[in-house]
């Protein structure tokens, strides 16, 4: 406190902090993004024939 | 193995560029099984570890399926493609087989 008014570094101070949050989240260095995201099922690569071979012969109980 | 050559050339001007290349300096027959092998991969979808209906052997009808390496599968397509009268080197087995029990009669 200046006179009785905030000091004018107040403001920059806060601003500052904005600052660090946003880039901190965007950058991933806050620990929520060190929490993997489990993968959606359209980044799972699509079976080749023995895969789906495998899973048919599974299915049918002859594995 | 004259078909896996057409179909591997198809694959890319890249891959015609190397199979002409081979042409001319290796044997036909080895150049063909080449092309098998490239072609059976990429038809398949295979995995680097996974052998191709070629090099398939009928003693591993006897293995898991879930045997990563898919030794099983590629028997058991070797024996369909054999039961059908078809060479192991084609280079889209599946749709070679499907193909003979479409045009069988019934």
């Amino acid at each position: 406190m200046i006179d009785d008014r905030p000091s004018p570094w107040l403001q920059i101070w806060q601003a500052r902090m904005r600052a660090v949050t946003t880039l901190s989240r965007m950058l991933k260095f806050n620990p929520a993004a060190r929490q993997t995201t489990p993968a959606s099922e359209t980044d799972a690569p699509p079976l080749n024939a023995y895969e789906r071979m495998a899973l048919e012969a599974q299915r049918d109980g002859s594995n | 193995m004259t078909r896996s050559l057409i179909a591997c050339r198809a694959e890319s001007p890249i891959r015609a560029r190397q199979i002409h290349d081979m042409l001319s300096t290796r044997p036909w027959e080895t150049v063909a099984k080449f092309a098998s092998y490239s072609a059976q991969i990429e038809s398949l979808g295979l995995s680097p570890w996974q052998n191709p209906p070629m090099y398939a052997r009928l003693p591993d009808l006897e293995k898991p399926f879930d045997d990563p390496r898919g030794e099983r599968q590629a028997a058991e397509i070797l024996k369909k493609l054999l039961a059908h009268g078809l060479s192991r080197y084609e280079p889209d087995p599946l749709a070679a087989i499907a193909m003979t029990i479409q045009r069988s009669p019934r």
